[in-house]
């Protein structure tokens, strides 16, 4: 009690401007030390820790990617991401705009009546807690921006100039190790690898605003949540992801690194069967074969968005839910991608939707290179 | 407009042609005067456009701007406003300075490197995209390129800044375009800035964008009564507004005298169209008896006014444009006059501006060329074919003066209109038109002088009184541009007076010291206690100066803490008001006579400054004159202002020295102790007087620039003038050289004509100017700048100006007589 009204007092008289006189620093500036930090089977994946933050790592996100369908019955899709990042050196200055930490947002709405990706980013330091992440539960936010859990279910908030959403995720499955023990190792050395869960199979309910039109939504969505020291293979480009939330039940994460000849260098994937038998798969298991490819006309990258892809026992199409679904993030990450909502097909019998996602088509990934 | 029958020939273009002199020295009169006024025009548009624009661009795509003029903020406010459900985004900044190795204070912006990108303000390189964690390290900065030019350095070099005391080295990781145009500054994280100038907790502005359909001025409403006293929550459009404001009334000022050379030229139309009109009267006569009609001789006349016009106008717009293009590189926006600090300001297109003045020119020429066509237009026509009377019998009645003095009058009792005093210029431009109704009868004096000796005299003499309509046509544009020049050179010097006599009051110690010029430049808090000792020195005075917002809508005041002794305050200010004694008990303050105008603040009015946590209650206990800070002062003993701030900075010192100490003395020990002391300004108050007043006169370059083109003009008119009126007189030389005078005979003749003519012209242009300078003085100085200052006659100016202007006036009219005395031979055989 009286620690918070010292509190107070503090922040009544910061606000009335009187500053005292701080001492300056050396002429050296010292550094915080560098968390020693490991991705490492030695130390499996444990909830409920896996479901904060993990500020210690230079490199962690939380990726939220789903289906809607509007109470008018059109079909959307739309995606959230959270970054955080910590630069490969933190100078121990005290003040609240001290870099420590650096926070990157994302969002899109696939409407393919509007043909291409609506979009909304947002960067930011986590200076004065404008930015930041809860090292207890999941709550990660950004400026008005938020994914936020709420007991069991999450809250994903965004508001952009042409969009804005508010949904609410109920998962309807445990979470899902994309490794074993948690462990998703990214290349054939196993120092690349990060810490990866999914929760998939969410069920969405909310609110989306396009422009000024307000609509009901209802859906099925996906959530990830990975964090890293250096997750990226020395000669990786760039990797193709999947995730499909399938109709029988069951989740299926494909991934391929790809080299600079764009050829894959290392794939992986799990496989959750109905039943909830986890099944890891091998790069000896998987193929993808890109089918046809699309150019964008507004970077010129030229992206595989449609994949016959084989896994022992399955063996199904991608169709894009429409072509143009690439993201230009220039004001966040840096980076230009293809990520849109997919339909899974098998003979033309749809086995589920899911999200496909396309980087390194126009250069190295920058923002992965903190590994 | 039906059945135009004008012989244009005739009627138009002959008269013109038969006199390419004249007609070209009109044309070029016209072009110099529309040159002028839009090259003054397009230098005040220019000048105001470039300090709002760069402010807008400065603020990216924020919709408002937090800042606290002179003071700070806490960072608490950006937690506040960025978490406010109307705002979308906010960009924080702290402003501070560093000493460079050299000795120069370099502002430093700290920003927030991804929310100043978020907001598109041009304040980081798009080279850092490639390394986007560069900009964070404390030791890495950005320069602009008015720094690295200043500096001498490159990107990559390093560069050692004195920070608070304390060398630190940053390396140079980028350089941007000067954001405020030759402002040397550097750019570093925000963070970095807190630390390294331990000004933890501390912004100074903040850039705020709102949500997409908010409405600005709501938000505006719910935040400002919250936020800490002194801070303006504001859009970027307003600041610049503000900004601008504060020049408007120089602009004014200026864009009215530039105006005054616009009317010099239509003067000149007037002159020559005048005596092309007399030349004219023969021919116009004969077309009149041709059927041509009165309304078609008007219209004859307009056309002549529109022929010299036009091509007048055309000259004209492109020297305009010529002149101010060379104005602003080499003077800058404010052309000297100090308003927006090394603003290099580029030209835009301004077509609209371009075709005003163009059109102003071409009317000013038509107006110029009405009356000599309407004397003309109902002449009796049989006398002028009988006798070929050439003076004019019907002048304008000079009763027609008295309306317009009664309307002078009440223009200079007209108070000023959003801070120009238009009605005292009306007033200015009605006396002129006045003077010249009254010009003839003013000329009839020469018949109260005694008689002139000799013959020549008498004839002289006799000429002069019988054509004074004819005389005042020629001297209308010199009366006119002197009285301009009087009254400009009369107010100039008054000011100066009163500035150099302030100055002389308000300098008492031996020698100021100061860091520099801005709020930031601090000079060390210890150096009073370390210099001030006998016997050395005897006495010192600390002085903390920095800006402070006063006014809504109005730039900064300038606050001035220093000893001031509160019982007596004269010692310190040149007070010119004071409160009767106080009750209350309430802190005195003394505010300067622009604030007092500016506020409507009274001696005795109880007022509220935003210094400390909730602002303080103070008396206004007196008003002082001040001619330094033109957007107005606040002074207070400085002892209150640090116990309500806790700011113990300072920026000046004056000093008394001992009895046996010299400046030298005093510099060596100084540098002895503050080897940082050869950056500040140290100056004795003769010194600090000189550089005041050249100020002063730079400020005034360009009213001096318009004058000379005023008379130049008036010039002209002075030569055409009298070479028209001599070429009228060719049969009046030709009989007195029959009668025996001799060609030296005509030249004395010509020579005393132009001499006395020149003299009336001038002792007339001086009485108005005089009347001029009073409504200059009296009204528009105060009414425009709130400046008072006591009338003061420069005769030492006055009388040489006069003197030479005579002596060019004569020296015209013999030049323009010239080519008629070569003549008379042939004439006789004429005759």
């Amino acid at each position: 009690m009286t620690s918070r009204i010292l509190v107070l007092l503090l922040l009544g008289y910061s606000l009335s401007g009187i500053s005292w006189a701080s001492t300056l620093p050396p002429q050296t500036l010292p550094l915080q030390p560098t968390p020693h930090v490991q991705v490492t089977p030695a130390r499996p994946l444990k909830f409920p820790n896996a479901l904060g933050s993990h500020p210690q790592f230079p490199l962690e996100w939380w990726y939220v990617t789903g289906h809607l369908q509007s109470a008018e019955g059109s079909r959307l899709g739309f995606q959230l991401t959270f970054f955080r990042l910590r630069p490969p050196k933190v100078w121990a200055n005290p003040s609240a705009f001290n870099p420590s930490q650096i926070y990157f947002a994302q969002a899109a709405i696939s409407d393919p009546q509007i043909g291409h990706l609506l979009t909304a980013q947002q960067a930011s330091t986590g200076s004065l807690g404008l930015a930041g992440a809860s090292k207890d539960q999941t709550d990660v936010w950004l400026g008005h921006w938020r994914l936020q859990q709420l007991g069991s279910t999450y809250l994903a908030q965004v508001q952009g100039q042409q969009f804005s959403f508010q949904l609410q995720l109920q998962p309807t499955q445990p979470a899902l190790l994309e490794g074993p023990l948690g462990v998703s190792q990214k290349g054939p050395n196993p120092h690349n690898a990060s810490y990866y869960y999914s929760i998939p199979q969410l069920r969405v309910r909310g609110n989306l605003q396009i422009h000024s039109r307000t609509m009901k939504v209802h859906g099925s969505a996906w959530l990830d949540h990975e964090w890293s020291k250096a997750y990226l293979p020395k000669n990786a480009v760039g990797w193709d992801w999947l995730g499909i939330n399938l109709k029988d039940g069951g989740a299926l994460m494909l991934f391929q690194m790809r080299n600079k000849e764009q050829q894959p260098l290392w794939l992986a994937g799990t496989w959750r069967h109905a039943n909830g038998q986890v099944q890891y798969l091998h790069g000896s298991e998987i193929r993808w074969q890109a089918l046809h490819h699309w150019r964008s006309p507004s970077t010129g990258i030229r992206y595989p968005i449609r994949w016959q892809i084989e896994i022992p026992g399955l063996r199904f199409v991608i169709e894009p839910l429409m072509q143009d679904q690439e993201f230009q993030a220039q004001e966040s990450t840096g980076n230009t991608y293809w990520e849109g909502a997919v339909d899974i097909r098998e003979r033309g019998k749809s086995l589920g939707s899911g999200y496909l996602e396309l980087t390194g088509y126009g250069g190295q990934l920058q923002m992965g290179s903190g590994g | 407009m039906k059945n135009w029958r004008i012989p244009w020939r005739a009627a138009v273009w002959l008269p013109l042609r038969d006199k390419p002199g004249a007609s070209l020295l009109a044309i070029l009169g016209v072009a110099l005067g529309v040159a002028l006024a839009l090259a003054i025009a397009l230098i005040n548009v220019q000048a105001v456009d470039n300090v709002a624009a760069g402010l807008r661009r400065l603020s990216g795509t924020a919709d408002l701007v937090l800042d606290r003029p002179g003071g700070t903020l806490s960072q608490e406010w950006v937690r506040r406003l960025a978490m406010a459900p109307e705002v979308q985004r906010v960009a924080p900044q702290l402003r501070v300075t560093a000493v460079a190795a050299n000795g120069q204070y370099l502002e430093v912006w700290g920003i927030e490197p991804l929310a100043t990108a978020a907001m598109g303000q041009p304040l980081l390189p798009a080279s850092l995209a490639s390394k986007p964690f560069a900009i964070f390290d404390p030791l890495h900065l950005v320069l602009d390129q008015s720094a690295l030019q200043r500096l001498h350095l490159r990107v990559g070099d390093s560069l050692s800044l004195e920070v608070r005391g304390v060398q630190r080295h940053f390396r140079v990781i980028g350089s941007i375009p000067d954001p405020t145009p030759g402002q040397a500054l550097a750019v570093m994280d925000l963070g970095a800035v807190q630390w390294l100038w331990g000004r933890e907790g501390d912004i100074t502005r903040l850039d705020i964008r709102l949500q997409a359909g908010i409405d600005r001025q709501k938000f505006v409403r719910q935040w400002q009564d919250a936020l800490p006293p002194g801070s303006f929550l504001r859009s970027p459009r307003k600041e610049g507004r503000i900004q601008a404001q504060a020049s408007f009334a120089y602009r004014a000022n200026l864009l009215v005298l530039s105006l005054v050379a616009l009317f010099t030229g239509a003067f000149l139309v007037h002159t020559t169209l005048s005596f092309t009109a007399i030349r004219q009267r023969h021919s116009l006569a004969i077309l009149r008896v041709l059927g041509l009609r009165e309304r078609e001789v008007l219209v004859a006349g307009q056309l002549q006014g529109l022929l010299l016009g036009i091509p007048g106008a055309m000259l004209g717009v492109p020297a305009g444009i010529l002149i101010a293009r060379l104005a602003l590189q080499q003077m800058g926006g404010d052309l000297g006059a100090g308003y927006f600090s090394s603003a290099q300001a580029s030209l835009a297109a301004h077509p609209f501006l371009w075709a005003s003045f163009g059109l102003a020119g071409v009317a000013a020429a038509a107006f110029g060329a009405f009356w000599p066509a309407w004397s003309s237009r109902h002449l009796p026509i049989v006398r002028i074919l009988g006798n070929g009377a050439e003076e004019d019998s019907r002048e304008i009645s000079y009763w027609a003066a008295l309306p317009l003095g009664v309307l002078a009058l009440a223009g200079v009792l007209a108070p000023a209109w959003q801070g120009a005093p238009y009605g005292s210029y009306l007033a200015i431009a009605l006396l002129l038109f006045a003077m010249l109704i009254l010009l003839p009868g003013l000329l009839r004096i020469i018949g109260l002088l005694p008689e002139f000796p000799g013959a020549l005299g008498h004839l002289l003499r006799a000429q002069l009184l019988r054509q004074s309509g004819r005389a005042s046509r020629s001297l209308a544009a010199i009366v006119v541009a002197f009285s301009l020049v009087i009254a400009m050179a009369v107010m100039v010097g008054s000011f100066r007076d009163s500035v150099a006599h302030w100055l002389q009051e308000i300098l008492h110690a031996d020698l100021y010291l100061e860091a520099g010029g801005r709020d930031g430049d601090t000079l060390p808090s210890n150096l009073p206690s370390e210099l001030c000792h006998p016997p050395l020195v005897t006495y010192c005075s600390p002085l903390r100066r920095r800006t402070i917002q006063l006014l809504p809508n109005r730039p900064p005041v300038m606050l001035l803490a220093q000893g001031i002794n509160s019982q007596d305050p004269g010692r310190t200010l040149h007070l010119l008001e004071r409160a009767a004694p106080d009750s209350q008990g309430l802190p005195p303050v003394w505010i300067s006579e622009i604030l007092a105008r500016l506020g409507h603040w009274r001696p005795g009015q109880i007022i509220r400054l935003p210094l400390g946590p909730s602002g303080v209650e103070v008396r206004i206990a007196g008003i002082y004159q001040d001619y330094a800070y033109q957007q107005g002062a606040i002074t207070l003993p400085l002892h209150d202002y640090q116990q309500w701030t806790g700011d113990k900075e300072i920026n000046g010192l004056a000093l008394w020295l001992g009895a046996n100490t010299t400046t030298g003395d005093l510099l060596e020990r100084l540098h002895r102790l503050y080897p940082a002391s050869i950056h500040w300004q140290i100056a004795t108050p003769g010194q600090i007087r000189k550089r005041s007043l050249e100020i002063f006169d730079q400020s005034f370059a360009a009213t001096y620039a318009l004058e000379a083109v005023a008379i130049l003009i008036g010039l002209l008119g002075v030569g055409n003038g009298f070479g028209a009126q001599t070429l009228l007189r060719q049969q009046e030389f030709a009989l007195l050289r029959c009668l025996g005078l001799r060609r030296r005979d005509i030249f004395r003749l010509l020579l005393g004509e132009g001499l006395l003519l020149s003299s009336i012209g001038v002792v007339l242009g001086t009485i108005l100017g005089l009347v001029i300078s009073l409504i200059l003085i009296k009204r528009v100085n105060p009414l425009s700048f709130h400046w008072q200052m006591e009338l003061q006659i420069p005769w030492g100016d006055v009388l040489p100006l006069a003197a030479g202007l005579i002596l060019l006036c004569t020296l015209t009219m013999l030049l323009a007589a010239r080519r008629v005395m070569g003549k008379d031979t042939e004439l006789l055989h004429d005759q």
